[in-house]
């Protein structure tokens, strides 16, 4: 059982990665808590396989409670998070790709979301997944960065280490991709709903 | 301006960004911070980047001395460079190789030092094949 130090459910994110740095895993775990969904949703964008996600969500809060310590400060904490599980994602991807590619798409039905939509939301959230997993990987992280965590061009380089230019050919490409397959995907009503 | 269904940029972003907010973010699995902070207790504690064993003052002063040296060499009459550099050389102490080699106590040293790294080497591809020495990439 971890040690609880006093007072951590009142402290804020300055004070907890702070504390966390120094060694203080219930206030890691606290952090933990605050970005697990945005951990492994972004790993999930780029693998879509469970167990890939989940094995990149651990090893991102791995690294990133090993590297508190380099963690300055100059940057929002979750870019700096998200820089960490993009990077990890990307690399398992890769690895992932060169023998066993034939299992991409094993273990790959959509986690729920964590807010569940039932009806017509939910029939827009599956048909986003749906549009979401026609794209290139590298590009589906880029679009959940830029419309579902609402970084900006610059955090995303930042985040991906690609140029301003690229980041923005990537969104606007991703853009149209993804108005095709969702025109394609929704009914007519749900369209006009998203339109309002 | 898109061309699917008249959308021009911006209401494309907000159409999508109102889609994604309204999807939510997919659910974290079940225990995950539980197994996290498994692993990280086997971490122990955050790396804290070391302080460098030599202060940078001490970088700095040898860095000055350095370039003092080189502008003194190089100071004066350009002709006189190599001898000052002769000068420079001739005041340090000299250890010639065929004189060290001749002391068979040295030449047991060096072959100690051999046969130890190479018992060593020899150790740790022993090790890395029966996986003792696994360390887990992160």
């Amino acid at each position: 059982m971890q040690k609880r130090p006093i007072g951590v459910a009142h402290v804020n994110e300055t004070q907890a990665i702070a504390l966390a740095a120094t060694g203080d895993q219930a206030a890691f775990a606290w952090l933990i808590g605050q970005y697990r969904h945005m951990v492994h949703t972004a790993s999930y964008r780029i693998l879509r396989n469970q167990e890939e996600a989940e094995e990149a969500s651990q090893d991102t809060f791995v690294k990133a409670y090993q590297n508190l310590g380099s963690y300055q400060g100059g940057s929002k904490f979750s870019t700096w998070l998200f820089s960490i599980a993009y990077r990890t994602a990307i690399s398992q991807l890769r690895k992932r790709r060169t023998p066993t590619a034939a299992l991409e798409g094993l273990g790959s039905l959509e986690p729920t979301t964590h807010d569940p939509d039932t009806g017509e939301a939910g029939d827009r959230s599956a048909a986003l997944s749906k549009a979401l997993s026609q794209l290139p990987a590298e590009d589906a992280a880029i679009v959940n960065f830029f419309y579902m965590e609402e970084l900006s061009v610059e955090e995303i380089v930042t985040v991906t280490g690609l140029s301003a230019s690229n980041v923005k050919v990537k969104l606007h490409r991703s853009r149209k991709r993804l108005l095709e397959i969702l025109q394609h995907e929704l009914k007519e009503e749900a369209w006009t709903l998203i339109e309002d | 301006m898109d061309a699917h269904r008249g959308l021009n940029d911006q209401d494309a972003d907000k159409a999508l960004r109102d889609l994604f907010r309204s999807s939510g973010r997919l659910t974290a699995p079940e225990g995950l911070d539980a197994r996290v902070l498994q692993r990280i207790a086997l971490v122990n504690r955050p790396i804290t980047p070391a302080a460098g064993l030599i202060p940078t003052w001490v970088w700095i002063a040898l860095a000055g001395g350095f370039a003092a040296f080189v502008a003194y060499i190089y100071s004066g009459a350009t002709t006189d460079t190599v001898g000052r550099i002769e000068r420079v050389l001739s005041g340090l102490p000299r250890f010639p190789i065929s004189d060290l080699l001749s002391s068979p106590w040295v030449l047991l040293t060096a072959c100690s030092a051999v046969a130890f790294l190479a018992m060593d080497s020899l150790l740790e591809r022993t090790d890395r094949m029966h996986g003792l020495n696994k360390a887990r990439p992160l």
